[in-house]
Parts: C-alpha cells; structure tokens; sequence
C-alpha cells in the first residue's frame, strides 16, 4: 500500500513552491542584470572566459590609446621635420644663386644675411618643444635644450635615446628620433668618400667625384707633379700608407679612377698642388651650413671665379644635398611608422570587436530565453500553489 | 449472559485504548519524528464449552511503533552527507559571491596598474601619470587586502561555527547519554516506549547534521554512537565531549580534539566527516586555503616580479628603483609542540616556481622528511631544502617528531602593499645608455641594451667598446672593451649582424651590436643621467603583464587570478550539486520513511470511525446484556 502522511504531503506542496520561487527569483535577478553568469559557479568555464576577454579588452584597449599617444609623438616631429626641409630647401636654392659667377658683392652680402637668418630658424626648428615643454630631439633628455651655440660651432647635448611605446602585443615602436641621429649623423661627400683640393693648391683644378664600384675605405692624396719643370703634368695617387696606387699624364677633363673612386679634374692645376679622397666623415647640417655661409660672406681671392671659392661651393652644395635627402629620409621613417600605427590600430579595432562579440556571446543573457524561461517557470509556480489549495480542503475531518 | 457482558467489555476497553492511539496519532500529526503507532487486538482465550470452545471477547495483542530502522540509518547517512554539502556549499557561496563582479576583481585591479603603467611611458615625467600609477597600485592593494580579509572573516567564521557545533554536539551526546539511561530502565518491562525512542531517532539525526556517526544497537533499548575512527561518543548512559583547539602549526585555524574519560584530548580533526561539521573541515581545508594560497601566488608573482624590474630602473632624480611593492616571504609555523631548539628559514629564490600548496617538515630523530602537501611527495635529508623556488634551512638542535608547516604564499596577500610613497620614485628609466662617436667611420651601433641585475650598477666608469679588426688574433675582429670591465667580444660585421652580447658582471648587460664599424670607432656604455624621458624601464615593467611568469612559465599574473576564480567556481558548483542531489534522495527516503512512520489523518479518521462503530456495538452488546437481565429478572421475578 502506498501511504503518505498528511505533514509529508503538506511538507511536499510547501517544498515544490518554495523550489519554485527560488528558480523564478534566479531568473528574476538575471533578467535584472541582463547576465548569464551572475557568479563564477553559474559556470566556472564562462566566468574565467569573461575574466579573461575583459583583460584583453582593457589590454588591447590601453595598446590603442598607446598607439594614438605614439601617432601624436610622430605627427609633431613630422611637422617640424616639414618645416625644417623646407627651410633647407631654400637654403640651397641660395647658395645656388650665390654661386652664380656674375654675382655682385652687395648681392651675395644680403644672401649670406638671409642665409645666416635661415640657419637660425633651422636650430629653433631642432629646438621645437612639445606642449608640455619637452624637447623633440633631445633623445631622453628631454629637459635639455639639445643644440646650443657656442662660438660658430652647435654643440648636441642630449643623447642617442630612442623613446619606444608599446603598440602591439610585443611591438615596440620607435615613436621619438634623436637630435643626433636627425641632424648630426650625415655623411660629408657621396656618403663613402669626399674629395677635395688641399687649401693651398695655387693652380685651378675643380675637383668632382663619382663612385666606381665599391670603396675601398683610406686617405688618398693625387699629387700633380711636373719633372722636369716645364714637361707635361703627371699625377700620382698615393694611400694611406705611402704606397702608389696610380700614376699618369694630367688631361684636363680626362676620368682619373683608382679603388672605386673616379674623380674629374678641370682647370689647371700646377706641380705640388694635390686632391685629397677620404672616406666620408660625420658632419653636422649646421656645420654645413655654416660653411655655405662663410664661402659666401668670405672674401676670396679671384671672387666667385676662383678654384678655391667653386671647389667649397660645389663641395658645400654635395654635403647640403645629402643632409636634404638624410633629413627626407627620417621623414620618411616617420611617415613609414605612422603607417604601420595605422595597420595596427585596424588590426587592434578588428580584435577588439571579435572580442566584444566573444564577451557578449559568454557573458550577455539571452533575453527571449530567459523571459520564456520566467514565464514556463511563473506557470509552474501558479500551479504549485493552486494544487496546494485544492490539496489542503480534502480530508475526511470536513465531513464528519 | 455473563460471557455477553464481559465480551462486551472486554471490547469497551480495548476499544477505548485504540480509540486513544488513533487520538493521539491525530493529535501527533505534526510532531517532529513521531512514529504512529498501531494497535494490535487479539481474541481473548475461548472457554471450552462441552465439545464447543467459546470466544470470550478482545484485549489489546500490543501497540506497535511503525518502524523501519534501515530507512531511519539511511535517513541519517544522506543527513550527514546532505549537511556537510549544504555547508560546504553555503560557504563556498560566499567566496563565490566575492569574487563574482568582474568590475570590481583583482585581475581588473592588475590590468588597471599595467594600463597605468603604459599610460606613463608614453610620458615618463609626468608627474600627474606618475601619481595615477601609484594610485592604481595603491587600489590594487586595497582590492588584494579586502578579499583576504573577507578570506579570513570567512575563516573565523568556520572557527566561530566549528565551536559552536561541538557544543551543540556534545549537548545531544549528554541529552543521548540521559535518554539511553531512561530507555534502559524501560527495557525490563517488555514493549517499547515508542516516543523516547522517536525521540532519540530525532537527536541522533541532529547529531548527523553536524558530523556522520554511526550507530550501535545495544540489544537493551540503549544504543552506542560512535565518530570519526570509531571513538565512542556515547555508551549506554556515558557521553564524551569534544573540544576545539588551536591548530599546532597555524593558530588561525581550530582543530577538533576528542576527550576521553581520563580527560586527555586528542585531535582527531582529519579522521572527522560528514555533517556540517565535516562539510566545514572540507571548505576550509580544500577551498579556503586553496584560495588563500592561489591569491597570495598572483601577489608573490606580481609583487616579486614589479620590484625585480623596477630596483633595475632609474627614478625621476636618477636614483636607483627601491622596492615598487613590499616583497613576497615566506610564513615558516613550528608546531607547538616541539621540544627542540631547531628553527627552520625559507626564503624565495624563484617566485616563477612557487606552488600555491605548503609542506611539512618533519624531523624523525636523524632526518629532516619535507613533504609537500599537494601531492605528498616527500625529500628527506638534513638540509638545506631546495623545492619549488624555495629554501628552506634547519639551524639549530632538534629532538625527534619536531615538524613545522612553511606557507610559502598563504600571508603574502595579507601583507602585500606598495612600498614607495611619491610618483616621483617611480623607475621609468633605464639604468644605463649607449652612444656612439660622432667620430666614428664606419656605421656600428648599441640596439636593445638593459640590464638583467643590480649588482655592478651602477658602473664604476663607462664602457667603451673599440672596434678592432685584430682583436682576437690577427684577421679576427672584434671589440676591446675597456672601463669598468676590461674584455674583448669577437664581433665580425660579415657574419655577426645583430649577435648579442652579456656582461655578466657589470649589471649583467645585455644588447645586440649591428652595422659595419672600422677600426678604431667606438660605441660607450655610461651610467644614464637626466633622461627625463627614458621610459625603458616602463617598457620592461607594463611587459610583465603578458609574461607567463609564475608555476614554471605555465600561468601569467592575470592567469593564476583565473585559476582561483575557476578553482571557486567549480567547487561551489559541486557542492551545489552535490547538495541538490542529496536532497533529492534525502527527500526520497524522508518520504519513504514516512510513508511507513507517519500518520495519514484519513487513514486515522477512517479509523477513528471504525473504532468508533464498533466501540458503539460493543456498548450494545452490554445493554444487550442488560436487557437479557432485565428480561431473565422479569420472568423470574414475578
């Protein structure tokens, strides 16, 4: 015989709507808060997934504002890096025109003022600060103002500290350029090598220089030589130990190559006079500025004629050359950067929306499902509680 | 005639009795363990009449207590297993809850102090970013801090509660004892005195709410109840009481002692489940510790880690790093029972291969036995110990059975704290940089120089590395290094583009040389000086975020945050269930035990009217009697 007792059966009604009110009030309290999981035992895999998709959110988050500090850092660099190319290039556009032979003293007077006046503005150009009074190319000094002028020399004092943010996962991205590396660190000549008549030539050579192959890097010296005096000229090119390397007869405008150099000669230049080829040194734009500058402003002997005044003009105008295209150069770089910001902020916004998406799809309650699930689990309440009272009227005891 | 009356009466009074029995099942309905009781009528004898035998009436066979003891024991094995779960998983609840906001946790408090980080390297003198790092460090901090006293008011509460339980334990022991003692005065009289026996069904499942005991039948109405490995709790009318103690090794924890008669008190904590008390036992020593240990190795790791990186740095003034956060130790708890004189240290060597657990160290008479508690894997030795980025060294003279318990991260949390007080002191930059000539021929440079120690920083004077085609031996070229180390490094431009170099004594530098250099250019490594915008530093510090850093480079910071939270969420989740499935069969054998033991008011109403019916019968019988005796005295009379 299946007996109950009547506590049991009262007992069982009371437990099945107190069960039920505890399923509707869970429902409830997530419907509230529009979240699947409420607490990590909800489901322990999911909550540890949130936990994690958050971080990286945050991460990825703080990785982009990161990039948008860094793309400000190189904008402002940019810019003054524009501004400085165009003021060399005006700079050169006058040492062109004052090297024009049948310039007048007065005439090259107000260009070497201009002159004097455009370098000044490109020293306040590597100066530049930020808005929060930081120098640009200071390297790590950035409390140091990096170039200042004693005498005609510009003397660099910060360092060669490269600042870099973190834009990526592991990417590190240069988002600062030294004073030394921007405007310090320019080869003199083509790059390899720079030839020169020697200060005391007193003939008329004009010395130009091309590269033949590879360099091999020393100190060259070509000797004009005439023996006996009055036979045709001869050079001889000697390295840096003393060993003759090539030899033979001066023809004005003939090619004269040796270890991957080939150097032109015009003019005429006499015994004794030599051209000196040496490996290309470090100078900075100032200092070749500065000696625009002083060929114009000087005062030479035979005017803008002279072998000496063309030789420092075209050597001047081969060392503003190549600080043009070193300056380009790190603009370029920037630009360059700033592109690879770009692909990496795309690549950031991709991942972050995949992310959120992931997040959503863990975390986020799916809202039909759950008020479908509150109305099922409202039923089975209202049922409970009607089966409870038709229950609790039938006993015997009512008809006695 | 005379056979009708006493048939009749004899019915009256049986009837009476089960008319009370059925009264009081009606009336006991709601009473807590009742048993109803069945009244068992038996023919009276038959009186041998000639040939014929004669019933003479009713009496009362016995009043029966409906009863099943296997669905009682049952009853009380799935209340112990059904508490030890409840509890288990009312407290497991809490941490649950503690942990559940995504928004307010301490992985959250960790990205926040790395984001901080990151947003200062982008600006490493600014002050304002500075004081935002230390902020967020200082949030981190309170974050830890609060969960770990919620981690122990949780504890005292277990302590609070376990204390309580075995009063209320040795209260039911001692009312047991009592009821045993009536129960066998009762036992001479033959039957059973049904309510003291619902009675003691009832304590003995309180008793089964708060540890799983087993219980005796003692064959004289008295019963024996027995815990953990079969001490007597209560024999016949004697109880023993239990007691708590502080643990021997970690006073923040109570142990259960059990007392016997000549008043010695043993502990007997392990050998202890089931029931509340059980379910208590388990919580703290599989979740609570387990989350203490696992939160206090995501600060070791944390903590350890930012100070190794930021003591490399250089802070606003140029000084070198002090300590970000107050650094990890280790907790070393001699029993208190050691005789001996010994003392055991341990200090962190390699927080990345620390394990959330503890170890016992033991010492047996000769040895030292160190065995480490997840696992129970044992060394033996004299030490010094060296186990999982620890050591751990014995000075001193022991005696043998001296032990003690080393914590390597259970109190890290309680202590952790950020240990610098201004933005100011924060080591953004690196400690050294590298340049090279102006007067250099050849292109050569320095890339990714840092430094892996403080010990030589920093240098005594600047390194200078001199290229030199004959470094090594004529046609084999390198660097002659001068300055506060004196070395050559081979370097050929040919085939060593981008090769690495260490000085393994000077700060233990490192950095790659590329480029083509000619003989005689140089490149300087100096002390780093005024690099108000130096953020290296930063940049090695916001890295250990990602860094698989801790147990063995299996889990980053963040990660072991996660394996607590999963740890929590996957033990609450089992004693949830756990619960829920007790209580179904818990439900289950309630019903069927009450399907025999309880009262069913119809069943007693309509018994109620059957005895009722028949007790009016039996009254006719007697006027029936009566009537025959009126009848007889009228024909007799007259």
């Amino acid at each position: 015989m299946n007996r109950i007792s009547t506590f049991q059966m009262f007992q069982q009604g009371i437990d099945k709507i107190v069960d039920h009110q505890a399923r509707l009030a869970a429902t409830d309290l997530r419907l509230a808060a529009g979240k699947r999981i409420l607490a990590p035992s909800d489901d322990p895999s999911g909550a540890v997934r949130i936990q994690n998709l958050n971080t990286e959110i945050a991460h990825l988050s703080q990785l982009s504002s990161n990039i948008n500090n860094a793309r400000t850092r190189l904008a402002e660099a940019e810019t003054v890096l524009g501004q400085a190319g165009n003021v060399m290039q005006r700079f050169s556009e006058l040492v062109v025109q004052a090297g024009n032979e049948s310039l007048g003293a007065a005439d090259k007077k107000a260009i070497g003022h201009e002159l004097a006046a455009l370098r000044q503005q490109f020293v306040s150009l590597a100066n530049s600060q930020n808005v929060s009074g930081d120098y640009l190319f200071s390297g790590f000094q950035s409390n140091t103002r990096p170039f200042v002028q004693s005498g005609n020399v510009i003397g660099y004092n910060g360092d060669q500290g490269t600042q870099q943010l973190n834009v990526g996962s592991g990417i590190h991205l240069d988002v600062s350029d030294d004073g030394f590396s921007v405007f310090q660190d320019i080869r003199t000549g083509n790059g390899e090598f720079a030839a020169r008549a020697s200060d005391s030539n007193t003939g008329t050579a004009f010395i130009s220089a091309t590269q033949l192959g590879t360099f091999t890097p020393d100190d060259y010296v070509l000797t004009f030589d005439s023996v006996p005096p009055g036979s045709p000229l001869t050079f001889q090119v000697e390295d840096g130990a003393g060993a003759t390397i090539a030899t033979g007869t001066y023809t004005e405008g003939d090619t004269i190559a040796f270890n991957g150099v080939e150097l032109t000669i015009t003019g005429q230049p006499v015994a004794g006079d030599t051209v000196l080829v040496e490996p290309s040194k470090r100078q900075d734009v100032f200092t070749t500025m500065q000696r625009a500058i002083d060929l114009v402003n000087g005062d030479v002997p035979g005017g803008n004629a002279s072998a000496v005044f063309r030789n420092g003009m075209h050597e001047t105008m081969e060392n503003l050359d190549l600080a043009n295209i070193h300056l380009l150069e790190k603009r370029a770089g920037i630009g360059a950067r700033m592109n690879s910001l770009d692909a990496q902020q795309s690549l950031h916004d991709d991942t972050l929306l995949n992310l959120r998406s992931s997040l959503s799809e863990v975390q986020d309650l799916d809202i039909v499902e759950a008020i479908n699930e509150l109305n099922v689990q409202r039923a089975s309440l209202q049922a409970a509680q009607q089966a409870y009272l038709q229950i609790k009227d039938l006993s015997i005891f009512s008809f006695l | 005639m005379a056979e009708l009356l006493n048939i009749g009466t004899s019915g009256l009074l049986s009837l009476q009795r089960a008319l009370a029995t059925t009264s009081n099942n009606i009336v006991n309905a709601n009473t807590e363990g009742y048993s109803r009781q069945l009244v068992k009528f038996d023919a009276l004898p038959s009186q041998r009449l000639g040939p014929f035998f004669l019933g003479s009436g009713v009496t009362i066979g016995g009043i029966e207590r409906a009863y099943n003891e296997h669905l009682v024991a049952q009853k009380r094995n799935l209340t112990a297993s059904h508490a030890s779960n409840y509890a288990r998983s009312d407290m497991l609840t809490r941490l649950d809850n503690l942990v559940a906001n995504p928004d307010n946790s301490v992985s959250m408090g960790v990205q926040r102090f790395f984001s901080a980080v990151q947003a200062l390297s982008a600006n490493p003198s600014g002050l304002p970013e500075r004081e935002v790092v230390l902020a967020e460090a200082k949030t981190l901090r309170n974050q830890v801090v609060h969960l770990d006293e919620n981690l122990r008011q949780i504890n005292d509460e277990v302590n609070g509660r376990l204390e309580q339980m075995t009063r209320e334990v040795n209260s039911l022991t001692t009312r047991l004892a009592q009821l045993n003692n009536r129960l066998i005065e009762t036992s001479g009289f033959g039957g059973e005195p049904s309510e003291l026996m619902d009675q003691r069904d009832v304590m003995l499942n309180r008793l089964s709410e708060l540890t799983s005991v087993r219980v005796i039948d003692e064959g004289d109405n008295s019963v024996s109840v027995l815990i953990g490995n079969g001490q007597p709790l209560v024999t016949r009318g004697t109880s023993f009481e239990l007691g708590t103690v502080r643990n021997e090794f970690d006073g923040n924890h109570l142990d259960i002692t059990y007392e016997t008669r000549s008043g010695v008190a043993t502990v007997i904590t392990e050998t202890l489940s089931g029931g509340n008390i059980g379910g208590l036992l388990e919580f703290r020593d599989r979740s609570l510790t387990a989350a203490d240990d696992k939160l206090g190795l995501m600060v070791a790791g944390l903590s350890a880690s930012v100070n190794a990186a930021h003591q490399l740095g250089l802070d606003i003034d140029g000084n070198p790093g002090q300590l970000f956060f107050t650094d990890p130790t280790v907790t070393v708890l001699p029993s208190s029972n050691n005789g001996g004189a010994a003392t055991v240290t341990a200090a962190i060597t390699d927080v990345g291969s620390l394990e959330p657990t503890t170890y016992s160290l033991r010492f047996d008479g000769a040895n030292w036995a160190l065995t480490r508690a997840s696992d129970q894997t044992t060394q033996t030795g004299a030490g010094p110990f060296v186990v999982d980025g620890m050591t751990i060294s014995v000075a001193g003279l022991p005696v043998s059975g001296d032990s003690f318990e080393i914590q390597p991260t259970r109190n890290t949390a309680a202590s952790f704290d950020v240990a610098i007080s201004r933005g100011a002191d924060i080591a953004a930059a690196a400690p050294v940089r590298n340049l090279s000539a102006t007067a250099n021929a050849g292109d050569s440079q320095i890339d990714g120089l840092s430094a892996g120690s403080v010990t030589g920083l920093p240098l005594a004077s600047d390194i200078v590395l001199t290229f030199d085609p004959d470094a090594l031996g004529a046609g084999v070229p390198g660097f002659t290094v001068t300055g506060s180390t004196v070395t050559t490094l081979a370097y050929d431009p040919v085939v060593d583009q981008g090769k690495t170099f260490n000085l393994p004594n000077e700060g233990n530098l490192s950095f790659a040389v590329t480029g083509d250099p000619q003989a005689g250019d140089q490149m300087r490594i100096e002390n780093n000086t005024g690099a108000a915008s130096d953020n290296r530093n930063l940049l090695a510090l916001a890295g250990l975020q990602t860094g698989k850093l801790l147990q063995n480079g299996n889990t980053s910071i963040q990660g072991s945050y996660s394996n607590l939270i999963a740890q929590i969420g996957v033990q609450t989740r089992q004693a949830e269930s756990g619960t829920e499935t007790d209580q179904l069969l818990l439900d289950d054998v309630t019903a069927a035990n009450s399907s025999v033991s309880g009262v069913n008011l119809e069943e007693e109403a309509a018994r109620l009217l059957r005895y009722q019916q028949t007790y009016q019968a039996a009254a006719q019988l007697v006027a029936v009697a009566d009537t025959m005796f009126q009848t007889l005295l009228g024909a007799t009379g007259r």
